[in-house]
């Protein structure tokens, strides 16, 4: 065989494998919901798109453009300020701006509607877009935040410094830096949206009528498959638009070049703005992190029911505890035990999804920013904005079947579960920083004959690799928190933390839930600690 | 540079990836149950491992949660009509086995243990069964009403004075929608409206959930609301200052709502399926469900603490559950406007 086709075949199968085992599935309930009785029909378009569906529609964008242009500008500012600033304690604040992406929005919420309880004695306010919004908003703000520090890291700072020499620090900052990072911040932008158009937990908590939400009732009040499909397809259309509009934006994006080594980018000094920036940060991480931090330790260190008082004898109708209760590690030995029987599965899951995602991710982003094969993209961005419980849903009736049975009926259905919900931010997070490298330099290597792998190892990879870290973190971070797909798709016996959790929630005393989050929260910023410090040991490596 | 020692993860991978696999793969077992259990796993997890125990069949769970509204599972088991996984469906409520009834999902199964439970709990046409209930009751917050003003029925939530004070999960779903799919099933369509209209304009709160309802009584924001008798208990045992009234015990009744348990069709495992299903309707398991969340045995003679309400101490609504839960798709959406105006 000619070996200009089996180069190609090679670089086809990547897309091959994720088009036969996560696009097939979704596209056969697609199909399937133009049928009934087994003749075509578009009756279930038809009934689902009325006058309501496009109002709620136009509130759903609202609310995602809000929370996605918000999230994106406060992201990108920390994000700046962290990375490209001597703002003092930069590190621990960046952990600490991180740590509400590791808590589902819907525990956010919850966390919300205790603490204005506790502040105003009424929580109606609660019931409201602003309030879907806020919490969206701090629970996406961190995905720019990263993306965003990772572009600033990759900007050579020659371009910058010479822009100094001529002109101011803000002249600077809007032609030089803000261009550089544009392609950053959009894809910040379009990530966001989408995933606060998708989300349903939070609206459906303070009871706002979404286009989601609306999906999400067709499920659960109707079991109406058929119905919800039709209304999800309006959610990936819009994403769909959202990424030509994307595309066109960026047609005039910059090409970006990177420097390492010898050019590590000076800190821009805050002078008399580095404390006032400092407070500004420290109060948004009180409002959005240290107090639903502390709500939920408190919660979880509270004392848990004495034995004693559980006293079988107990006369009807008895009490059996009014009164305060102190401190204690009790829900938190509880919480463990638990969780102990599924910490290492869902820990297991969560690695190997992450780095399943982030190489087809890099495949993905590779073929479409260096040989400008787009069509990925949009596959890619379609499977993350349909909503979970229709993927979930897609993956059961296609894989559900004897002949794959070894599939949905082991952990590779959850695996897929991942690829098909993440591998489109990692596509987007790494492709971001293969946009900032010369081409020039692979062209070199080729030129001397290296093949792809050498010219991925030698030459791309140590100069992508905060962005492919990054995205390795923010897919681990998701992974480990799946739940939407995971719950309508684990195998039988198979529970991981978040469906564990989540399926302890109904009856279970607060003390108990927080404990567990709490268990989490601590598992997977250790984790991270491991993978950071293994980080730095290949950027070290790679530097000699 | 000497980056080729990276490679090491990569020529990992592929190995990580097969134990994994392999690992789940090891855990299916010829002699085994699969149960989809609507029930939180805090309470159902220890009675399953105990028929483990007992019966040396492995018992494979999948839980659901309040979170989506414990649908997961009914979707579930709907997407897999053509190649069921599950063989017993242990659903807190009769109304998600009508769903599965009604679409010709279930098995027919009458089992030896049920002599002695009353046929208001049992599916005329055997395809689900009753045990340990819940009733649908009023919490209110003692701090915030005397014994004396607090509503005994229904009813009495349209009067003026509980205007404002009187908390309800979304109707669209779960228990709160089966209630009110009872009483219009009771009362008549004509009736039921009116009684929805009246408790609008009397501004009832519409909370998230049961579980929702139960926090904003028992921290004081709404002196009393409609939930589950597990919610109620699970507020007392936390702390909470929170009486319960069973209503209407001098009209309508109460609304009882059983656990159900129902064999899928063509399921893989029906012989240790219904083993199961034997173990889970004995007397010892609803003695426990008493202990851990309250939850009244229908067998007669089943030991219990002292807080747990007999059912012969208490009215129950003599409701048709196959027909609530007929109403209960009659109606949908006229409820959805109901939250909606």
């Amino acid at each position: 065989m000619d070996r200009e086709l089996i180069k190609k075949t090679l670089s086809a199968l990547p897309s091959l494998f994720f088009i036969i085992m996560v696009v097939l599935p979704l596209a056969y309930i697609f199909a399937v919901s133009f049928t009934e009785d087994g003749s075509i029909t578009f009756e279930h378009y038809l009934a689902a798109y009325h006058l309501q569906t496009f109002v709620l529609l136009f509130k759903s964008c609202v609310l995602a453009t809000s929370v996605a242009l918000i999230a994106t500008l406060i992201g990108s500012l920390f994000g700046y300020m962290i990375s490209s600033t001597n703002l003092p304690f930069s590190g621990p604040l960046k952990l600490l701006f991180l740590l509400p992406l590791f808590v589902s929005p819907y525990y956010l919420a919850v966390a919300m509607h205790d603490f204005v309880f506790l502040l105003v004695g009424n929580t109606r306010m609660l019931n409201s877009e602003e309030a879907v919004a806020a919490i969206l908003i701090m629970s996406y703000a961190p995905i720019p935040l990263l993306i965003m520090s990772a572009s600033f890291a990759n900007i050579n700072s020659r371009l910058e410094e010479a822009g100094l020499l001529v002109t101011s620090r803000m002249r600077t900052t809007w032609s030089i830096l803000f261009p550089l990072v544009k392609p950053a911040f959009i894809s910040s932008f379009v990530l966001v949206f989408i995933l606060a158009i998708s989300e349903i937990t939070v609206p459906s908590y303070y009871l706002v009528n979404l286009l989601p939400t609306e999906i999400f009732m067709q499920f659960t009040a109707f079991y109406n498959h058929k119905a919800a499909i039709a209304l999800g397809s309006a959610i990936c259309v819009l994403s769909i638009v959202l990424l030509l509009m994307e595309r066109s934006s960026l047609t005039d994006a910059p090409f970006l070049a990177i420097g390492k080594r010898g050019s590590a980018r000076r800190l821009v000094t805050l002078g008399k703005w580095k404390y006032p920036i400092l407070t500004v940060a420290v109060t948004y991480l009180i409002f959005v992190v240290i107090i639903p931090l502390v709500g939920l330790a408190m919660q979880a260190f509270r004392e848990g029911m004495p034995d004693y008082l559980r006293d079988k004898s107990m006369p009807a109708g008895y009490l059996p505890l009014e009164r305060e209760l102190g401190y204690s590690m009790d829900y938190l030995y509880k919480g463990f035990a638990l969780l102990k029987p599924v910490i290492l599965d869902s820990l297991l899951y969560a690695l190997v999804g992450s780095l399943l995602i982030c190489l087809l991710g890099f495949l993905f982003a590779y073929r479409s920013e260096r040989k400008k094969i787009k069509w990925m993209d949009y596959l890619l961005l379609l499977i993350f904005a349909i909503p979970s419980t229709i993927f979930g849903i897609a993956l059961i009736k296609f894989y559900n079947r004897t002949s794959l049975e070894f599939i949905y009926t082991s952990a590779f259905i959850i695996l897929i579960g991942y690829i098909g919900k993440f591998t489109f931010v990692a596509s987007r997070m790494i492709g971001n920083s293969i946009r900032q490298i010369p081409y020039s330099l692979e062209e070199a290597a080729e030129l001397s004959g290296a093949n792809f792998l050498s010219r991925f190892w030698y030459i791309l990879f140590p100069l992508i690799l905060e962005g492919f870290f990054a995205a390795f973190i923010v897919c681990f971070i998701f992974c480990l928190g799946e739940m939407a797909t995971t719950i309508v798709i684990y195998p039988p016996g198979n529970a991981l933390l978040p469906v564990k959790i989540a399926t302890s929630m109904h009856n279970t005393p607060d003390g108990l839930i927080s404990a567990m989050v709490f268990i989490i929260l601590l598992l997977t910023f250790s984790l991270l600690g491991i993978l950071y410090v293994i980080k730095k040991y290949f950027i070290k490596r790679i530097h000699l | 540079m000497k980056i080729h020692k990276l490679r090491l993860p990569f020529k990992i991978l592929p190995f990580l990836i097969f134990f994994i696999v392999f690992a789940t793969g090891c855990k299916h077992n010829t002699n085994e149950v699969v149960v989809y259990n609507t029930v939180d796993n805090v309470f159902s997890e220890p009675i399953l491992q105990d028929f483990e125990k007992k019966t040396g069949i492995k018992v494979r769970s999948v839980f659901d949660t309040e979170e989506t509204k414990s649908t997961g599972i009914l979707n579930r088991i709907i997407a897999e009509t053509d190649h069921p996984q599950c063989d017993v469906f242990w659903s807190g409520d009769p109304v998600r086995a009508q769903v599965l009834k009604r679409r010709n999902l279930l098995d027919v199964y009458k089992s030896l243990v049920i002599d002695d439970i009353n046929k208001q709990f049992l599916d005329p046409e055997g395809q689900w069964i009753g045990f340990s209930a819940r009733a649908r009751v009023l919490i209110y917050n003692k701090n915030l009403m005397q014994k004396d003003s607090v509503p005994h029925s229904f009813f009495d939530l349209t009067k003026a004075q509980y205007h404002g004070k009187v908390a309800i999960g979304n109707p669209l779903f779960g228990t709160t929608s089966f209630q009110i799919a009872a009483m219009f099933s009771i009362l008549g369509d004509e009736a039921g409206k009116k009684l929805m209209t009246k408790l609008k304009s009397n501004g009832i709160v519409i909370a998230a959930g049961n579980g929702d309802v139960k926090k904003m009584v028992a921290t004081g924001e709404i002196p009393c609301g409609l939930t589950d008798t597990d919610d109620a208990f699970g507020a007392q045992e936390s702390g909470a200052s929170i009486g319960i009234v069973y209503l209407d015990q001098d009209s309508l009744g109460t609304l009882i709502m059983p656990n159900t348990l129902s064999l899928i069709k063509n399921s893989p495992n029906q012989e240790n399926g219904k083993k199961l299903i034997d173990y889970l309707l004995s007397r010892e398991t609803e003695a426990r469900l008493a202990v851990s969340c309250a939850q009244m045995p229908l067998h007669s003679g089943v030991k219990t603490p002292n807080y747990v309400p007999s059912l012969q101490n208490i009215k129950a609504m003599n409701v048709d559950y196959s027909k609530a839960a007929l109403k209960l798709e009659e109606i949908q959406l006229f409820l959805k406007k109901w939250i909606e105006n």
